[in-house]
């Protein structure tokens, strides 16, 4: 897979990535010499030799690297929670008789800002490597990082969002620590006093409040890829904000050289801390799927996992659970890297919590680490043995001033959140007296969720005398029945909203199946047209295909009789007793009119004239 | 409104970019060495004067003449290079200065003059540029051996702004690595020789900066100034350095030594050119949230007005005698003559000075090494050969990179600034230092806030001796020299440098003057007022 511009970027590469110039590249020009001695221009020792730079990496590593993530999006993965049992869960059932697990979630949130945090580069992803860097976010020396004032907004947004206390007064603090995704060798974050604290996020099915200790403004590291290597994708990854950072064995892989891509440098995030407050995988799932919703809502970030947008780390810990069913002191905990979806964090923390049961019945220890997911495997990896604390010599960052976040822009702030997901649900149970299941579905994603409202809105605008609950109900039967089903199958579209439908063609439709221009049999076949093809009237839409109802009895009686004339057996039958076989008769006059017989009267009529001796007239 | 008023998006680099489009080959050139100059004696070795009048010239004669094409850049670039070459090999002040590039630059003055183009205040001004303030056409080591290959891909603020002033760029001149040393000794490519006296350092870290102006080299000179560097500089080599107020100059593109101390600061042989510099690269800038808002005021009108109108300029104002400074043992005689004799010339001038006791200042020197060697452990950790600089190509791995990298390419005084602001934000030992040092920096602003309430400047000596000899003196053995600039440091407050009266045949020594905080033009006045008295 040649591409002309792999070989260009080959060379941008190792600009910046292989910096070790020979001196004779440097064009030569004539200086004014003053003195005769000139300065040593070299530090190395002269017993050693120049080596030659890294070989040139094949240009293939940088399709590879793009293509993974582009092939990767928008392929939505159905929610574990909702799927069927698995393997392994009897087991992990007979290991919570006996243990109680603590799990509480790190998240990286890239924010969903233009530009990075502290310079002017595109955020913009699926550009070639190095292309979006600048003297800033590559730490060239007397740079100064200059605040996004986006990043703020954001942080403060989803902070709000979650219910948390924004601080009057942040700043920023410098994380030291050596590693090579890292321009600066530190990276700016947040120390001691995080833009957002002490809040909280309820889980949509069992009502649940997670704590959300903190939420803060950070920026992310390179890429680094290091080419030839078995698990190259894990160790891609996991970088200083989905992983490592510090070193093992000194190597950073098996491959005689890395490559870093510094685009994703300087990236904002927030880093979103929860309280150990869930128990299981699924909980874990279920709060990162309702703070993706509530990112989404709030458009503080895209949210998709697939791309790093949201990435979860998880730490997970088991205790022994005593007689009365609570925990009886907090275990070791062992944190977990590289889920890069949520189906990936439930089975997981289930396994980790299964692993860490088997320690502690054969009577180890657990010992607190960190380990990654393979998910080919479904297992997961020791990727490095915490030893007490890193100690990041975190101190004020003297390039930012501190920020004064007023209560005036925190309330202009807030003003511009929509309503959140959880408020959305508790509205529609009480407002359209939805079932919670159907508040759930609806509210999945904020778009979808105007699209729902915006139809019911239209339908009782539109004069339709039913009630609100019934409307907003047949809307739901629609959204999350037929009309969901087609949106799945439908790439890169995640509702309604995503397609030709209008909230104005749907309420139509419902309102000319209510007043039995059409019937439902009808509308089910427009939807898949309406889908794909913008609509101004479904009425003159329906009327131009000659899809009304036919509500004329003498019509439908006409087409009874024809049915009855062509299966004299099954008239005999049913008059013999085999009423069952009115559906048939019934089902012959809807294909004879095209599905357009009204279904009431052609029941009644099927019914009459097959009971009436005299029928079919001209047998 | 979805911006908050303090918060500005970061200046695109573009500007950058476009001057690296017509940039020069980076072609790092040693322009001296210490062939020629004696072994050290106690006999002094002074640099000639200058013969030629033009070197003579303030920065607002040369800019004033070449806009009205009375002289041409060409002639002002020539008459300093030519005394580059008669003096820089027994100096050295330069580690990169190219010849031919100067003479084109001032060449393109004449000609967008010669258009018609009105020239900018600093027309034709040859300056010499710290080696920590990065260029985007001429290499940039601050001093190290890390960054001997090293080309920057923009130009500082500061920088910029005396290009756009219409300036001529000189060279780079020699520091202590990344600013961390009292003598230029520490310097990676070797050290400067002080102009009054060979054997004798001129100072750091802006050695070569001071060695440059007083030389006649350059007009004038950028220095930065961390702790000192632009003052104790200017004492020893008798020029006048300026450390402006913090944030008054932008610290784009100067590389970072101790962040929350950093300032840019001119030096020149006038405190006039000092002012006119300052001018030029103060003010505003979009890609350092420290600097300070609003537009550089005019120094050198304001303070070439004030004293013209006015023969006592100073009459009414009070300063302070810093007491402890004075009446340290270590202070050498001339410097306390130095002092006394400004004070009777401030008093001349119609000021009331009265001595003041500063107990607090005492701790300011140790603060000051904790919390500059904390914020340089964690700037200079981007100096580990992956990205740009020098690497080691023949390590195995990573670490071993890192390690090579910076065991050879960081000299004995910075590893061990790094190494002890390591040590001082240590889990464990944070609250001992680090947080302590920031108290102490609190108490030491405080007191002087406090202080000016009461007096308009504060009157101390530079540093406790005039300078040096060359290898007089270990590294650690100069921090208690810093001891006297280090407050004004600590609490961003402007100070300046000027040359005091000395007996004929002695060491130059600066007097100090350190002003309120944003107040960088009285401190320039008040310096202007004494110059005049003291060359009178
Ligand atoms: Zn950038």
């Amino acid at each position: 897979m040649a591409q002309p511009a792999s070989t260009a970027m080959g060379a941008a590469r190792t600009a910046y990535v292989s910096s070790w110039t020979p001196r004779g590249a440097v064009p030569f020009r004539r200086v004014f010499a003053v003195a005769k001695s000139s300065r040593p221009v070299s530090w190395r020792r002269p017993a050693r030799r120049t080596a030659p730079p890294p070989p040139p990496p094949p240009p293939t590593i940088w399709l590879q690297a793009s293509s993974g993530t582009a092939a990767a999006a928008n392929t939505r993965s159905a929610s574990p929670s909702t799927g069927g049992r698995r393997k392994g869960a009897e087991e992990l059932e007979r290991v919570l008789e006996r243990y109680v697990p603590t799990v509480g979630v790190e998240v990286h949130v890239q924010l969903a800002t233009r530009t990075k945090a502290y310079c002017a580069c595109s955020t913009r992803l699926g550009a070639l490597p190095n292309t979006q860097v600048c003297p800033v976010c590559l730490g060239h020396p007397g740079t100064l990082p200059v605040l996004n004032a986006r990043v703020l907004e954001l942080t403060v947004k989803s902070g709000l969002a979650m219910h948390c206390e924004i601080a009057e007064w942040t700043k920023f603090d410098r994380k030291n620590y050596f590693y090579p995704d890292t321009p600066k060798n530190y990276q700016i974050s947040q120390y001691d006093v995080p833009a957002a604290a002490d809040g909280w996020i309820e889980l949509p099915t069992s009502g649940k409040r997670v704590h959300i200790v903190r939420a803060h403004m950070e920026e992310d590291s390179a890429k680094m890829i290091h080419p030839g290597e078995v698990g190259a994708n894990v160790a891609a990854a996991t970088g200083a904000n989905g992983g490592a950072s510090e070193f093992g064995t000194g190597a950073l892989s098996q491959s005689s050289y890395s490559l870093a891509d510094h685009n994703r440098a300087g990236v904002p995030l927030v880093e979103i801390v929860s309280g150990p407050d869930m128990a299981s995988g699924a909980e874990a799932v279920e709060f990162g799927e309702e703070l993706q919703r509530i990112l989404r809502y709030a458009q503080v970030s895209n949210g998709n996992m697939q791309d790093g947008s949201l990435r979860l780390d998880v730490n997970v810990s088991i205790a022994p659970r005593a007689t009365d069913g609570a925990a009886t002191e907090l275990g070791t905990k062992v944190e977990l890297k590289n889920l890069n979806s949520f189906s990936a964090v439930e089975r997981a923390v289930d396994h980790e919590i299964v692993r860490q049961a088997a320690l502690l019945d054969r009577g180890e220890r657990v010992r607190q680490e960190t380990r990654l997911w393979d998910e080919r495997d479904q297992t997961t990896r020791l990727m490095r043995v915490k030893e007490g604390t890193s100690d990041y010599r975190y101190f004020p960052e003297p390039d930012i001033p501190p920020v004064h976040v007023s209560a005036e822009q925190v309330q202009e702030w807030r003003a511009q959140l929509p309503e959140l997901p959880a408020e959305k649900r508790a509205r529609y149970v009480r407002e359209y007296q939805l079932s919670e299941y159907d508040a759930r579905l609806l509210s999945a994603d904020r778009r979808g969720a105007e699209f729902f409202e915006r139809t019911v809105q239209v339908l009782q605008s539109g004069g339709v005398s039913t009630e609100v609950a019934a409307l907003a109900k047949a809307c739901a039967n629609w959204l999350t029945g037929d009309v969901a089903a087609l949106v799945k199958q439908k790439r890169g579209a995640s509702s309604a909203a995503d397609t030709q439908l209008t909230p104005e063609s749907l309420a139509e439709m419902i309102a000319l199946i209510e007043d039995g221009t059409i019937s439902g049999k009808i509308g089910k076949e427009l939807v898949p047209h309406l889908l794909e093809h913008a609509c101004a009237s479904v009425r003159a839409l329906v009327e131009e295909r000659g899809l009304t109802q036919l509500g004329d009895p003498a019509a439908i009686a006409d087409m009874v009789r024809e049915v009855m004339r062509a299966h004299p057996q099954n008239v005999q039958a049913y008059r013999g007793g085999k009423t069952k076989l009115a559906g048939f008769f019934v089902g012959q006059v809807m294909k004879v009119s095209g599905g357009r017989a009204d279904p009431a009267l052609t029941n009644r009529l099927v019914t009459e004239l097959l009971q009436s001796e005299s029928e079919p007239l001209g047998q | 409104m979805s911006r908050c008023a303090f918060l500005s998006l970061p200046r695109a680099w573009e500007a950058a970019r476009q001057l690296g489009n017509t940039r020069s080959s980076p072609r790092k050139h040693g322009v001296r060495g210490l062939c020629g100059v004696q072994r050290a004696t106690n006999t002094r070795h002074s640099t000639p004067l200058p013969r030629n009048h033009l070197l003579t010239l303030s920065a607002h004669q040369v800019a004033r003449s070449v806009r009205s094409g009375e002289l041409s850049a060409e002639r002002i670039a020539t008459a300093y290079l030519e005394q580059v070459a008669a003096v820089e090999a027994s100096v050295g002040a330069y580690l990169v200065l190219d010849a031919e590039a100067v003479l084109e630059r001032a060449r393109s003055l004449d000609a967008r003059r010669a258009r018609g183009e009105k020239l900018g205040a600093l027309a034709g001004v040859p300056i010499a540029v710290k080696d920590n303030l990065v260029t985007a056409h001429l290499a940039t080591t601050a001093g190290s051996r890390l960054l001997s290959q090293y080309t920057p891909p923009y130009h500082a603020t500061c920088v910029e702004r005396l290009l756009r002033a219409d300036a001529v760029l000189m060279g780079k001149t020699v520091m202590d690595e990344f600013g961390m040393g009292s003598s230029t000794e520490t310097c990676a490519y070797g050290m400067t020789r002080n102009p009054v006296d060979t054997t004798r350092t001129p100072g750091g870290s802006s050695g070569g900066s001071a060695a440059a102006a007083a030389a006649h080299m350059a007009l004038a000179a950028l220095g930065s100034d961390t702790g000192g560097s632009v003052r104790q500089p200017a004492s020893f080599c008798g020029v006048v350095g300026m450390k402006p107020s913090y944030g008054r100059v932008s610290r784009n593109g100067l590389i970072a030594y101790a962040s929350s101390l950093d300032t840019v600061g001119p030096m020149g042989r006038t405190v006039g050119d000092v002012a006119l510099c300052l001018e030029a690269i103060a003010g505003a800038d979009d890609a350092d949230s420290t600097c300070l808002p609003g537009a550089a005021p005019p120094f050198w009108g304001r303070i070439t007005e004030a004293l013209a109108e006015d023969q006592a300029p100073l009459r009414g104002k009070r300063i302070g005698l810093w007491t402890e400074a004075l009446d340290d043992i270590q202070v050498d005689d001339s410097v306390r003559a130095t002092i006394l004799q400004a004070r009777d010339t401030f008093t001349a001038l119609g000021a009331e000075v009265r001595p003041v006791s500063l107990p607090h200042l005492a701790a300011a020197c140790s603060a000051y090494y904790i919390l500059a060697s904390s914020e340089a452990s964690s700037n200079l950790a981007r100096y580990d050969g992956v990205r740009y600089g020098a690497r080691d190509p023949e390590a195995a791995n990573t670490v071993s990179m890192y390690t090579s990298t910076r065991t050879h390419g960081l000299g004995e005084e910075v590893k061990r600034r790094v190494m002890l602001g390591t040590y001082a934000l240590s889990a464990g030992y944070y609250e001992a230092y680090y947080r302590q040092a920031m108290r102490v920096r609190n108490v030491i602003t405080l007191a002087l806030r406090g202080l000016f309430e009461d007096v308009d400047w504060l009157l101390a000596p530079v540093a406790p001796t005039p300078a040096f000899r060359l290898g007089e003196k270990r590294a650690v053995d100069m921090y208690s020299g810093d001891r006297m600039t280090v407050p004004a440091s600590l609490a961003g407050l402007p100070a300046i440098s000027v040359p005091g009266k000395v007996g004929e045949g002695q060491l130059p020594v600066g007097v100090q003057l350190i002003g309120r905080y944003l107040d960088d033009e009285g401190v320039l006045l008040a310096a202007a007022a004494l110059e005049r008295a003291t060359k009178a």
